[in-house]
């Protein structure tokens, strides 16, 4: 049984003047009886460190969501890799499918350490230009990129309190693996691979970089100066990467018995069109981690918000914006591509086509205005292509036009539909105009096109670009391939009227 | 190459090997020469297949 009895005590302080307790005796043991305002005090003390450690939790989930976030969009980009393959493999003709696999596999291979080593650091570098100064966020500038982005710095590595740096970085690289093997294949069956790894680090890890940090990064200078938008990287990306192509295949040449002597085009069928057109769906597929990986989550010390989702220009987006408008640009393409050409080669290309067509305005166009610009890329594509055959360029996957012709367009139509909104976050940030995104459609084009060109030529003197004439006409995968695609063969199949 | 730590919980700031000293430049030299050596001796494979091809 419990006994209460209550005792009031006086204690004197150090001044000599005495206050009054309430002691209370339970079972024999004194316990003090606090006054309410210090019962209070002690309730609120421990409120306060409940709802501290209740906020140190919600930071902990919050920062392992955005490091999961960013985490889980490198394997989905991995699956635009294992497209390129199936779809490169499956263009070439059966006697270079090992060959084409083998030079996509080393771009993707090679792009990752000089990304590390340079790209990454070109990218916090080269903002506001060839200066290096500093950028009006302060995220940019020699200075910078030499604290967080240089080889040798400690966020470059496994490091406890960083959970950001290698995930964007991952994320970044297979930004450069994939601009790199955009150009992949456009000039399969005919380059030397140790001349094409060159070229897909020039544009991997130094090319599309420099048009990153120019137009996809908040101190850009085409951002800052003319109001660039181009959230999904249709023109610093696709467009960089279409138009090296078009600087390498001018150099390289066409492939054997692609043209004839008067001019006129033949087609080079794929060996494998169901492995070439899977290939581009799977492409689609990686392509939700590119532009899911084009977002920056709230809540971070490095976020845009608290509470919502930026782009990469402090502008708020949302996924539901990303689902209605890829989906529709991937219809509106296949639709536009099936109206012109009924090829299912075509077709699938027009669904990568409307993508990168709606990919940089993805965050601001109403659905059905996304479709109908798909819808039209979709259209033009096929005779794009024919128009550039004619011109004697040998594109064997279409690569220029799909990534760099409608890159372009797809750049110039958000100039032309989402003029006057703020291009950036920020008082007094440039707004999108036609002339902004024109002028960011120019450096584009000759940030790819100049350096594809140049390399090229050098890489041509140096007896580095093209495989021999015998080479060539024997296959790849016999002269240099120490395995075999099909060992057994490819059996026909019998038509059942030929039975 | 040891370790710097006695105790993951208190554990703060870089946990790779090497960290804070010269070692991170020098392997990062390493496998810069390494992706070199790779280009050189593939493109040197590939000159003398079609050497080989044309002959």
């Amino acid at each position: 049984m419990v006994h209460f009895w209550y005792i009031k005590k006086v204690f004197w302080n150090r001044t000599g003047l005495g206050y009054g307790k309430l002691l209370l005796l339970k079972n024999n043991k004194v316990e003090e009886l606090k006054p309410k305002e210090e019962k209070m005090e002690e309730q609120l003390t421990a409120l306060i460190a409940q709802v501290a450690a209740i906020e140190a939790k919600a930071n902990t989930t919050n920062t392992i969501f955005a490091e999961m976030y960013y985490y889980l969009t490198i394997p989905l980009m991995i699956i635009i890799h294992a497209g390129f393959l199936a779809y490169e493999m499956g263009a070439s003709r059966l006697k270079n499918a090992l060959a084409s696999g083998v030079k996509n596999m080393l771009a993707f291979a090679f792009m990752v350490p000089t990304f590390y080593y340079f790209g990454w650091w070109i990218y916090w570098a080269f903002p506001t230009g060839i200066t290096l100064s500093e950028g009006p966020n302060a995220i940019s500038g020699l200075a910078y990129a030499n604290s967080i982005a240089l080889p040798w710095v400690e966020y470059m590595g496994p490091h406890i309190g960083d959970n950001a740096s290698g995930v964007f970085w991952g994320a970044f690289t297979l930004f450069a693996a994939t601009t790199a093997s955009i150009m992949s294949g456009s000039v399969i069956e005919r380059i030397q691979v140790v001349g094409f790894v060159i070229l897909a680090i020039v544009l991997g890890s130094f090319a599309w970089v420099v048009a990153a940090a120019w137009g996809w990064h908040a101190d850009g200078w085409l951002v800052t100066k003319f109001g660039l938008h181009d959230f999904g990287a249709a023109g610093l990306v696709h467009a960089v990467a279409g138009f090296f192509a078009l600087g390498v295949l001018i150099n390289l040449g066409p492939r054997i018995g692609k043209f004839n002597p008067d001019g006129s085009a033949n087609h080079i069928a794929p060996h494998n069109l169901p492995f070439t057109v899977t290939g581009l769906m799977l492409i689609i597929v990686g392509f939700w981690g590119f532009l899911m990986a084009c977002l920056i989550v709230p809540g971070e010390a490095w976020s845009w918000y608290p509470d919502k989702l930026a782009t990469i220009y402090g502008t708020p987006i949302t996924l539901s914006a990303l689902s209605f408008n890829i989906l529709m640009g991937i219809s509106g393409g296949i639709i536009g591509a099936w109206a012109i050409t009924k090829d299912p080669f075509w077709m699938m290309s027009g669904a990568l086509a409307g993508i990168i067509a709606v990919a940089s305005g993805l965050d601001l166009y109403w659905p059905p205005l996304a479709f109908i610009i798909a819808f039209s890329a979709g259209c033009i594509l096929k005779p794009c292509a024919t128009w550039l055959e004619n011109r004697g360029i040998d594109d064997a996957v279409g690569a220029v036009t799909v990534h760099g012709t409608i890159g372009l367009y797809g750049l110039i139509m958000l100039g032309i539909w989402g003029a006057g909104y703020p291009a950036a976050q920020g008082e007094g940030a440039a707004t999108i105009t036609l002339y902004g995104q024109i002028i960011g459609a120019v450096v584009f084009f000759l940030v790819g096109f100049v350096p594809g060109w140049i390399v090229s030529k050098i890489l041509s003197a140096l007896g580095l670009l093209r495989v021999s004439a015998e080479a060539e006409e024997a296959g790849l995968d016999m002269t240099k391939v120490p395995s075999q695609a099909y060992p057994e063969g490819i059996t026909q199949s019998a038509m059942p009227m030929e039975q | 190459m040891g370790s710097q730590f006695t105790d993951w919980v208190q554990a703060t700031g870089p946990m790779y090997m090497g960290a804070n000293g010269i070692m991170e430049v020098v392997w990062t030299v390493i496998s810069v020469a390494v992706c070199i050596w790779a280009l050189i001796a593939g493109s040197k494979h590939e000159l003398d297949a079609y050497n080989k091809i044309k002959k």
